[in-house]
C-alpha cells in the first residue's frame, strides 16, 4: 500500500497539486454552466473600439464593460471555458503566492489559499456575469436557468436537441410553461413535425405558439426567433429591435437578427451598420463575412430562404390577424423550405384557436388538392 | 476569428505614429477617380464658424497608407489616415485654412503596392455667412413602441462639444419630445414630457416651468412659438402607429383626429386656449402650425378626415394659412391654400417660414403627415412674395424635420439617406434668392461616429447660444 504522509510533501509540490485542482475544478464547473454563460453573452458583448470603451466608462458603465469583456469569450464556449479557467487560475495562484510569502506556516498555506480563492471565484464570477446564482445553474430544476439554456439552444438552432429535451422531460412546471411550449413548438415546426406532434405535449392556446410580450427583452428575443421561424419577418424585426434597444444596443444575438432582417428587406446599408458593430467584436467577424457571401450556407439559410416571406400584399402587421399574414407568407413561399414550416405554424394556430372553418379552408388550399406535395399532418386531420 | 486584433492594433499605432511625424504631399499617379468618402463632404458649402469635417475613404481600394492634403490659398495641411477615425484635421489647422481662402481643396493620396496614387481632388466651399452656434436635437432609437434611453442634447457647431440638456434618466424613464424655441433664441425652450411627469414645460434660465392647462382641455402636441413669445400655437393630435409587413417604410404613424389651438401663456404658466372653427373642424385634420415672423399669419397643414387606419394612404395634407391678431386673440375668417394636395398631389408637413418671411420651407411626401418614415419625403420651398415654388432638389430625398438659422442663410434638417433608418443631421446654405447647396452632415470628431451612433436625430433646431440645463427636473 502506498502511504502518503503530508509532511513529505514539499511546498512546491503542494502548490503544483493545488494548481491542478484549481484548473480541474474550474474547468469542470465552467463546462457545466457554459450554456448559461453562452446565453448571457448573447445580451452583452464587448466592442473593441476605443470610442465605445471610453463612452461606456464616462457614462459609468464600467461594470457592464467588464462583464462584456469576460462574456465575449463565451461566443465560443470552449474558448470561454479556457479563458475563464486561466483567469481563475492566475488570480488564485497570485493569491496563493502572496499568502505563502507572508505566512509563517508556509507548507500548505499557499496551496490552501489558492484553492479557497479559486472556489470563491468559481462561485462568484459566473453568477456576476450572468445574473444567476451559481447554485441555481447547477440545479436541474431552476426554471429560469432551464429557459436560458433552451433559449440559447434556439439561438444555436439545435432543433433536435430541443425536441429530445422535451421527450425526456416529465416536469409539469416545464411542460405547462408557455415559454417552454414556444421553444418546443418552434423546434418541432423547424423540423416540420409540429402538425404531427402538436398535441402530444400540453398546449394551452395560441400562446403556446407565440406571445405578445415586448416589454421583457428576454421574451421579446425569443419571440423574434418564433416570428422569424414562422416567416413573419416584420414582427421578427420589430421584436429584435425593441429588445436590442432595451439592452442598450449591445446584444450580438439581436444585432445578428437585425442584420438578417435588413438583408431580407434588401437594405444592405442598414445591415452594414449593424455589421460595423459586430465586426468590432472578437467572434462575429466571420459570421458577417458569411452574410456578405450570397452563396454561403448561412446566407442561404438566414436570408435567401426568407426573402419570399415578404409577400406582395403589404398591410399593417396583424391588422387582419396573424393567421392571415401567415397565409400570405405560405402562398408566397411555395417550393421553398419555409413553406412547410409556415404551414405547420398556421395549421397549429387554427387548431389552438378553434377556428374550424379557417382550418378547413386551409386544408383545402394547401393539402387537399392535386398539386399538393404535402400529406396532411396527424393533428390537422382531426 | 480575430485573434490578431492586439497585434494589429499595436502595429497600426506604431505605423500611424511614424507616419504622422513626416507627412508631406507626395508625387502621385492620378487614379482619375472621384474619392468616395464617408460622410460625404465633397463639393459642399460650410459656414465660416463650423468645426472641421472628418471623413474616411469609403471605397475598397485597400490602400496601404493614405493621407489627405487640404489646400486653401498658399496654405497646405497634410493629415494622415487614422484608421476607422479617418482623416481628422486639427481644429487650428482648419481655422487657418478657412482664413486662407474661400475654397479648401482636398486631395486624397494613398500608397498602393509601394506606389503613391491620388484621387481627383474635391472642394469644400467656405461661406462667410456664419451659422448659429448650437444645434439642439433629440436622440432616440428609431424604434417602434417601447423605448429605453433618450434625451434632448445640444451640440456646439463650432467644435465637437455635445451635452445633454435633459435626458429621461432624470425623468424616471419617460418619453420627451417636441422641443421648440422662439426665433432661434436659446433663452426659452419648450418641451413635452410623457408618462410619470407628463406635461408641457418651458425651460428658462435653468428652471422648468410646467404649463397649467384648463381642466379637460385637449392635449398639446406640435408647438410653434408666436414671435412675441407670449403665445404658442399647438396642434392636438390623437396619434397611433402601425407596422408594415412588406413595405420598406417600416412604420406608419397617423392621426385619428387633430386640431389647432393657440395658447396664451401668462407669467405663472396658466394657459388660455384660443381657436377658430376653421382650425378645429371635425371634417378635417389640422396640424403642424407655424407662425410667420411678423406673427400675423398662421401656417398649417390640413387634410380631409378620412377613415383611419383603413384609408391612411388617402390622407393628403394641403398647406394652408389663416390670419391671426395676437393682440385681440382673433383669427381671420378665410383660409388661404398655398399648396393644394387634391390638385397638386402628395401631402405636406412641417411648414417653417424663413426669418425674413420670404420663404416657406416644408416637407412633401406621398401621403399622411409623418414624413420621417417616408423614403420619398423631400423638402420644398415656396417664395411667399410671389407664390412660386423654388427648386431645392439639391437637398435630396428621405429628408424630414428642418429648421432655419436666425439669419435665414442656413437650414438644418435630418435625413435617413445613409442607411434608411437612422436619421443624421445635415446643414445646407440658402442664398438670398433661395438657392440651396448640397447638404453636409454635421461634422463629428471622427469619421466613424455615425456608424457607431445607434440613435436617430430628431428635430435639429438651430439656436443662437447654449441652452442652460435645468436645475429642477421634475
Amino acid at each position: 500500500m502506498f502511504h502518503l504522509k503530508l509532511s513529505h510533501i514539499k511546498p512546491e509540490m503542494a502548490l503544483g497539486l493545488s494548481a491542478v485542482s484549481v484548473i480541474a475544478i474550474t474547468a469542470a464547473m465552467l463546462c457545466i454552466i457554459a450554456p448559461v454563460l453562452s446565453y448571457a453573452e448573447g445580451w452583452c458583448s464587448f466592442f473593441w473600439d476605443s470610442h465605445y470603451i471610453s463612452s461606456m466608462l464616462s457614462e459609468g458603465h464600467s461594470e457592464e464593460l467588464l462583464k462584456g469583456f469576460f462574456l465575449q469569450f463565451f461566443a465560443c464556449r470552449w474558448i470561454g471555458v479556457c479563458v475563464m479557467t486561466v483567469f481563475v487560475f492566475f488570480v488564485s495562484a497570485i493569491a496563493g503566492v502572496i499568502i505563502q510569502k507572508i505566512s509563517k506556516k508556509r507548507r500548505w498555506s499557499g496551496a490552501v489559499a489558492c484553492i479557497v480563492v479559486a472556489a470563491a471565484l468559481n462561485l462568484y464570477v459566473p453568477g456576476w456575469l450572468s445574473g444567476v446564482p451559481v447554485v441555481s445553474m447547477f440545479s436541474g430544476t431552476n426554471k429560469n436557468v432551464r429557459l436560458m439554456v433552451l433559449s440559447d439552444m434556439v439561438r444555436q438552432r439545435e432543433w433536435t436537441a430541443i425536441s429530445d429535451y422535451f421527450e425526456s422531460s416529465h416536469d409539469m412546471k416545464v411542460n405547462y410553461n408557455l415559454l417552454f411550449q414556444n421553444c418546443r413548438n418552434m423546434a418541432l415546426a423547424e423540423q416540420e413535425k409540429l402538425g404531427d406532434q402538436l398535441l402530444d405535449f400540453p398546449c394551452v392556446d395560441i400562446r403556446s405558439i407565440y406571445q405578445v410580450d415586448i416589454e421583457s427583452p428576454q421574451i421579446a428575443a425569443l419571440m423574434s426567433d418564433v416570428f422569424y421561424s414562422m416567416g413573419h419577418i416584420a414582427m421578427s424585426q420589430r421584436y429584435a429591435f425593441e429588445a436590442n434597444e432595451k439592452m442598450g444596443n449591445r446584444s450580438p444575438r439581436l444585432l445578428q437578427r437585425l442584420v438578417q432582417t435588413a438583408l431580407i428587406y434588401g437594405n444592405d446599408a442598414l445591415a452594414d451598420k449593424y455589421m460595423y458593430m459586430l465586426r468590432k467584436t472578437l467572434f462575429y467577424g466571420d459570421w458577417c463575412d458569411a452574410l456578405k457571401n450570397h452563396y454561403s450556407k448561412e446566407y442561404i439559410y438566414a436570408v435567401s430562404n426568407k426573402k419570399a416571406c415578404l409577400f406582395p400584399d403589404n398591410r399593417f402587421s396583424g391588422i387582419k390577424g396573424l393567421d392571415d399574414d401567415l397565409l400570405q407568407v405560405a402562398r408566397n413561399t411555395k417550393r421553398t423550405r419555409q413553406h412547410n414550416v409556415t404551414l405547420q405554424y398556421l395549421g397549429s394556430l387554427y387548431i389552438l384557436a378553434g377556428l374550424q372553418e379557417k382550418k378547413d379552408s386551409f386544408l383545402r388550399e394547401f393539402y387537399e388538392n392535386n398539386n399538393s406535395q404535402w400529406t396532411i399532418p396527424k393533428y390537422f386531420k382531426k | 476569428m480575430r485573434t490578431n486584433l492586439f497585434r494589429h492594433s499595436l502595429l497600426y499605432i506604431c505605423v500611424a505614429s511614424l507616419a504622422s511625424c513626416s507627412l508631406n504631399r507626395q508625387e502621385a499617379k492620378p487614379l482619375h477617380l472621384a474619392a468616395a468618402i464617408f460622410p460625404d463632404y465633397t463639393d459642399v458649402t460650410m459656414p465660416i464658424n463650423i468645426a472641421p469635417p472628418t471623413f474616411s475613404l469609403a471605397d475598397n481600394l485597400m490602400l496601404d497608407q493614405a493621407q489627405a492634403v487640404f489646400t486653401a490659398g498658399s496654405l497646405s495641411v497634410v493629415v494622415g489616415n487614422d484608421g476607422d477615425d479617418g482623416f481628422c484635421i486639427d481644429i487650428d489647422d482648419w481655422n487657418a485654412l478657412k482664413q486662407a481662402g474661400t475654397t479648401i481643396n482636398v486631395l486624397i493620396q494613398g500608397k498602393k503596392d509601394g506606389e503613391w496614387v491620388e484621387y481627383d481632388s474635391f472642394p469644400i466651399h467656405i461661406s462667410s455667412d456664419s451659422i448659429d452656434s448650437h444645434l439642439v436635437y433629440r436622440l432616440i432609437e428609431p424604434g417602434y413602441e417601447v423605448w429605453n434611453e433618450m434625451g434632448i442634447y445640444q451640440r456646439n457647431l463650432e467644435n465637437y462639444d455635445e451635452n445633454a440638456i435633459i435626458t429621461n434618466r432624470q425623468t424616471d424613464g419617460g418619453c420627451m419630445n417636441c422641443h421648440s424655441f422662439s426665433q432661434n433664441s436659446s433663452d426659452r425652450m419648450l418641451l413635452h414630457l410623457r408618462l410619470d411627469h407628463a406635461g408641457t414645460y418651458i425651460l428658462h434660465d435653468g428652471k422648468m416651468q410646467k404649463l397649467i392647462l384648463p381642466e379637460g382641455s385637449p392635449a398639446l402636441t406640435y408647438p410653434a412659438w408666436h414671435p412675441s413669445g407670449k403665445c404658442i400655437a399647438f396642434s392636438s393630435n390623437s396619434t397611433k402607429q402601425m407596422f408594415h409587413t412588406t413595405d420598406r417604410n417600416r412604420i406608419e404613424v397617423f392621426d385619428y383626429s387633430s386640431d389647432i389651438y393657440v395658447c396664451n401663456v401668462d407669467e405663472q404658466g396658466n394657459v388660455a386656449y384660443l381657436s377658430s372653427p376653421l382650425l378645429t373642424s371635425p371634417s378635417h385634420f389640422e396640424t403642424f402650425p407655424a407662425f410667420a415672423p411678423d406673427g400675423k399669419r398662421l401656417y398649417y397643414c390640413s387634410a380631409d378626415s378620412v377613415p383611419i387606419p383603413d384609408e391612411y394612404d388617402k390622407a393628403h395634407y394641403s398647406l394652408c394659412s389663416i390670419s391671426f391678431d395676437a393682440e385681440k386673440g382673433t383669427f381671420g375668417d378665410t383660409v388661404d391654400t398655398l399648396y393644394n394636395a387634391h390638385t397638386q398631389g402628395g401631402s405636406i408637413s412641417h411648414p417653417r417660414v424663413s426669418p425674413d418671411g420670404r420663404f416657406l420651407l416644408f416637407t412633401h411626401h406621398n401621403y399622411g403627415n409623418f414624413s420621417i418614415w417616408h423614403r420619398e419625403a423631400k423638402l420644398m420651398m415656396i417664395d411667399l412674395t410671389n407664390g412660386n415654388t423654388i427648386d431645392i432638389s439639391t437637398l435630396g430625398a428621405y429628408t424630414s424635420s428642418h429648421s432655419w438659422s436666425s439669419t435665414g442663410r442656413w437650414i438644418s434638417m435630418t435625413s435617413r439617406r445613409v442607411n434608411g433608418l437612422y436619421s443624421i443631421p445635415y446643414i445646407s446654405h440658402i442664398s438670398p434668392d433661395g438657392k440651396a447647396t448640397k447638404p453636409f452632415p454635421v461634422p463629428q470628431s471622427d469619421a466613424a461616429y455615425y456608424h457607431r451612433q445607434m440613435k436617430s436625430y430628431n428635430l435639429p433646431e438651430l439656436v443662437k447660444g447654449r441652452v442652460v440645463e435645468p436645475e429642477n427636473v421634475p
